[in-house]
């Protein structure tokens, strides 16, 4: 997940997408107007940037070092970022990643299985975990007096890893639990996987989702443990950020004295393959949902990686269809027209090849074709006109916003330095992110949109409620759904 | 940015972090197992541990208060170190002072729908769309929280911004449009959110069932949310006949931490916010119905792969001077990693991923406890079970051991370290203490005399609270498929309903302590079918 504060989305349209007339979409009641009223614009002044205190090192072992000290609160937060995801995953392996994030903490040499929770909790902290596509991070929120307590914990699962078959059959269940609430029990979400096999067509990495399947978490071995600590968990494949109430020389010392013995492991990075994006238009294609009520449409593209010049362009777009009440989709879709319940649209940040992301949950009046009709008509507006001044100059105040308030916390800085230094190389890059965003100028937002966001290389899928009765079809017209395809890729 | 409407899949978090737990009454039918080791028959690590360091104190804001001209209080937290401003407005206006509206067939999510309306219909000179303009130009999300008892409308602007945020506030919460046209499409917009939670959200309906058997049909905290009736029976008429009556300046709190000046926000409050001077009526409260025993409800959910399963009772008034000790139990049962249900249900029985004890404080009467796990269908009797267990352990056969005091007790009073780590978490305590009525002459006061009950709580009086909080009639409340109907008669006469039908009782079956805990699902369509041809 992108940090929150950088919670910029893009969107965009293409000039050779067939065109969507805009005459075409259903139409908003004309809202009453009796006196227009005048309302004097926000003062404006210079852009508010965070300013933060980062110092960078490496250890003679590869390990990279940030630390943010901030004396605001007496508290501190320990990021450890390690440089793999699920995409490392081999096909078949799918959820592994995931399923060795809980192994980290079912013991290690200096720390049986159990010990690690209760030693943070028992000095008043907080730990958990979280595995994406691309990333694997581990934290601790501490009071500031326990960074030599956090520092060992880490250091210890780090260098070694003691996981027996019974922790390891537990934990599979647990992923397994995890998998029934987030997958098997929560509306719209294969369809959001079946958007992704489809959006990727075939490109493995990106193509399945981080949590797996119940079919390859069965399938995942207790061997497969130390062979993935192995290549993947050493000093040279992490980054560790220390953000909070800290004094820089006695951190690094400390950083120094639990981390410096740690040894380089043997990292065999993951050769991916070519993916130059979407050749072809996909779907509409059903999915049928037992949990969900309304239908709902899944429109996706791919894009270029997170952090390039169209990326940001593509971020500002999405800003200005979906985020905010007075955003293009949002004003249309749910307030205006009413045909749907909610609407957002994303990017989804991967280092890799990128997607763009549009989801509209439909209300329960609401045609999904006109729901269709009226994102394809606002994308198509965007790429031929841009956005107004108004509207970009809405976007840059959320991102300014954003980076101003997303930092506060020290988890959230932690979080987005150690990003930052793990993909980009440098976490100081934080600091002037914001100004890429700044940059961006309506030509920029135009231009992404018409080039990426076209209908030719859209990825569309529709998921659709399980009607009552069985032998009765959806209400939806379904005859411009393409057959139902397994797994593209596997 | 990834979507909101895929929250759970952002990134696959690990572990999820708990609240706080406690026990209920009514012993199960079935026989007690033994609860888990304490946690000092745990093992110790193998290698020398850094020694814990000497915490360092927290460093308060300044914090002044004073009444605005139409006589709302306000409370300023002054810190100057971001040029940022956080500003809350508290109504007591939550879904609990619905009871105070003639009409019962509207009550239930009004205060909600209300709220909602206030920030998308329209507000003083600005229309709806206007408002929305203003709104993001500021950069900002103009945040709407409805709870139990309040609703709180927030926005976090930059210094500079300050005025034209007041005035956004003061516009929604005092000069709302109600506009008809806006009404008709949040109700509809309000009937799509329930029936997909009717129809999809096991927790949401382990939940309603849960407070409605607690609080029983009528009371102000029976229903947390609305229904299909309710929203049906909701007229925009109701929406300004309850804001006419709860949003006056006595039943309304402003709390604006940031980097403020307290004549300046003043002035700005006076300029911007108007509120009419009526005293706020008194809500309705009755006693919640009196049980024994454990009430077991089934909410149906047919062909769900997971059921929530909630074990909840009421417990003691937030403001009673037991708390701290029934916070430190509950946490002990379920607060953490290192608490019971998550070593025993999710680390060594491997029933859930997400198991937990929590407390839900009400500012009237008893508060309520409530331990949660969500498992696979087959296991959710066993986990049912783990539940009832773990809550009559706690209650005497395995009390509370002296470690695991220590680790509550350090983890609760730390908790507040970090939810006064930004100014808009210092405000976010500060409306806790209003509309909860909790001691102190400040924000910080409150923290710092909690924290010492905290820390001088006994092992005795922590266990004494254990067995008498918390023994007041508990509800067994499933989320799940119809199979587990059942199974779940074990644990006491099980009442079946159906959430799509309004929570109607469907059936009802009688108590069976023999009856077998496993359960037999029909067999599941062909594998990996969701996508249609």
């Amino acid at each position: 997940m992108r940090s929150r504060v950088l919670p910029i989305l893009a969107a965009s349209l293409l000039c050779l997408f067939a065109p969507v007339s805009s005459a075409d979409a259903p139409k908003a009641p004309t809202p009453k107007i009796t006196k227009p009223i005048k309302i004097a614009p926000i003062e404006k002044i210079a852009p508010l940037k965070p300013k933060l205190s980062i110092e960078r090192f490496t250890l003679d072992n590869g390990l990279r070092v940030v630390l943010n000290a901030d004396p605001t609160s007496p508290t501190l937060a320990v990021v450890v970022w390690y440089d793999v995801g699920s995409r490392d995953e081999k096909p078949g392996e799918g959820g592994f990643a995931h399923l060795f994030e809980h192994m980290m903490f079912e013991g290690s040499a200096g720390v049986p299985r159990g010990v690690h929770d209760k030693l943070v909790e028992g000095r008043g902290g907080k730990l958990n975990a979280a595995t994406s596509e691309d990333w694997t991070r581990y934290f601790e929120l501490m009071p500031s007096s326990e960074l030599p307590l956090t520092l060992y914990l880490e250091a210890d699962r780090m260098k070694s890893l003691q996981v027996t078959e019974e922790a390891f059959e537990n934990q599979r269940k647990v992923v397994q639990e995890e998998y029934r609430m987030r997958v098997d029990n929560a509306p719209y979400v294969k369809g959001y996987f079946r958007l992704m096999e489809l959006v990727y067509e075939g490109y493995h990495p990106y193509a399945h989702p981080a949590i797996g399947s119940m079919a390859e978490l069965d399938a995942a071995k207790l061997e497969w443990v130390q062979a993935f600590h192995k290549r993947w968990y050493g000093p040279n494949n992490a980054v560790v950020v220390i953000a909070g109430d800290i004094d820089a020389t006695q951190a690094k010392t400390l950083v120094h004295k639990y981390f410096d013995g740690v040894p380089k492991v043997a990292v065999q990075p993951t050769q991916f393959p070519a993916f130059a994006g979407r050749t072809k238009p996909s779907g509409p294609e059903p999915v049928i949902d037992p949990n969900a009520r309304t239908a709902a449409s899944l429109l996706g593209w791919t894009i270029p990686p997170d952090h390039t010049k169209e990326h940001y362009a593509l971020e500002i777009a999405a800003t200005i269809l979906g985020d905010g009440d007075s955003s293009r989709l949002q004003r249309k879709l749910v307030k205006d027209l009413a045909i749907a319940q909610s609407v957002s649209v994303s990017t989804e940040d991967h280092r890799g090849p990128d997607a763009f992301v549009i989801d509209a949950q439909l209300a329960e009046k609401g045609k999904i074709e006109d729901v269709e009709k009226t994102i394809f008509a606002e994308i198509e507006a965007l790429a031929k006109k841009g956005p107004t001044d108004a509207e970009l100059a809405k976007a840059r105040a959320k991102v300014e916003h954003a980076f101003l308030f997303g930092l506060q916390a020290n988890l959230s800085r932690a979080m987005a330095l150690a990003k930052f230094e793990g993909q980009s190389g440098d976490a100081k890059l934080l600091e002037s992110e914001v100004d890429r965003y700044l940059e961006v100028t309506a030509d920029d937002v135009r231009a992404a949109v018409a080039k990426y966001l076209v209908r030719e290389k859209l990825a569309h899928v529709r998921v659709l409620p399980k009607p009552a009765n069985p032998e009765t079809k959806p209400k939806t017209d379904t005859k411009a759904a393409a057959p139902a395809k397994k797994k593209e890729g596997k | 940015m990834r979507s909101p409407l895929f929250p759970a899949l952002l990134s696959l978090v690990s572990i999820s972090l708990v609240g706080c737990g406690g026990t209920p009454p009514a012993p199960p039918a079935t026989p007690i197992a033994v609860a888990p080791p304490p946690a000092s028959e745990a093992p110790k690590p193998t290698s020398e541990v850094p020694p814990a360091g000497a915490p360092k104190p927290l460093k308060p804001a300044e914090v002044f208060t004073f009444d605005t001209k139409g006589g709302s209080k306000t409370i300023g937290i002054a810190s100057h170190e971001l040029p940022i401003v956080h500003v809350r407005v508290v109504v007591r206006a939550g879904n609990a002072a619905s009871a105070v509206m003639p009409n019962a067939k509207s009550r239930a999510g009004l205060a909600n729908v209300v709220a909602e309306l206030l920030k998308d219909g329209g507000a003083g000179r600005f229309s709806a769309r206007e408002l929305a303009d203003r709104v993001d130009s500021l950069g900002a999300d103009l945040g709407v929280e409805v709870g139990p008892d309040r609703a709180v409308f927030g926005l976090s602007v930059t210094k500079d911004k300050l005025d034209a945020a007041l005035e956004i506030l003061g516009a929604v919460v005092g000069k709302p449009r109600f506009d008809p046209t806006e009404f008709g499409k949040l109700k509809g917009r309000e009937l799509d959110r329930v029936r997909q939670s009717q129809k999809g959200s096991g927790s949401w309906m382990a939940r309603s069932a849960m407070y409605r058997e607690l609080f029983g049909l009528g009371h102000p905290y029976a229903d947390f949310d609305a229904n299909e009736e309710s929203l049906t029976a909701m007229t925009v008429a109701d929406a300004r006949a309850f804001w006419d009556k709860l949003y006056v300046a006595s039943n309304v709190t402003i709390v604006v931490a940031g980097d403020i000046q307290k004549d300046d926000l003043a002035a700005k409050l006076d300029k911007h916010l108007t509120l009419s001077t009526k005293p706020a009526p008194s809500i309705p409260w009755t006693e919640p119905k009196a049980a024994n025993g454990l009430r077991v409800v089934l909410a149906l959910k047919p062909g769900s792969k997971q059921a929530d399963i909630l074990l909840g009772m009421l417990s003691m008034p937030r403001t009673d001077a037991h708390w701290p000790e029934l916070a430190l139990a509950v946490h002990a049962l379920g607060g953490g990693m290192s608490s019971r249900l998550f070593v025993d249900v999710r680390e060594k029985k491997s029933l859930a991923y997400s198991t937990t004890a929590m407390t839900r404080e009400l500012s009237h009467g008893a508060s309520v406890v409530a331990l949660y796990a969500g498992t696979q269908t087959p296991l959710a009797p066993k986990s049912a079970q783990a539940l009832l267990e773990h809550l009559t352990g706690i209650q005497g056969s395995q009390p509370v051991d002296p470690s695991e005091l220590a680790i509550a007790q350090t983890s609760l009073e730390t908790g507040f370290v970090f939810r006064l780590e930004t100014l808009g978490a210092v405000a976010g305590v500060a409306i806790d203490q209003v509309v909860l009525g909790l001691p102190g002459k400040d924000v910080y006061e409150y923290v710092a005399g909690y924290r010492t009950a905290l820390h001088s709580a006994s092992l005795d009086g922590v266990r004494t609270v254990a067995k008498d909080a918390l023994a007041k009639g508990a509800v067994l409340s499933v989320a799940g498929d119809p199979a587990l109907a059942k199974a779940l008669r074990r644990f006491g006469p099980v009442r079946v309903v159906d959430p799509e039908k309004a929570f109607a009782t469907v059936e009802e079956l009688t108590q069976d302590s023999n009856a077998p805990l496993d359960v037999s699902l029909p067999k599941a369509p062909p594998a990996e079918a969701p996508v249609a041809k």
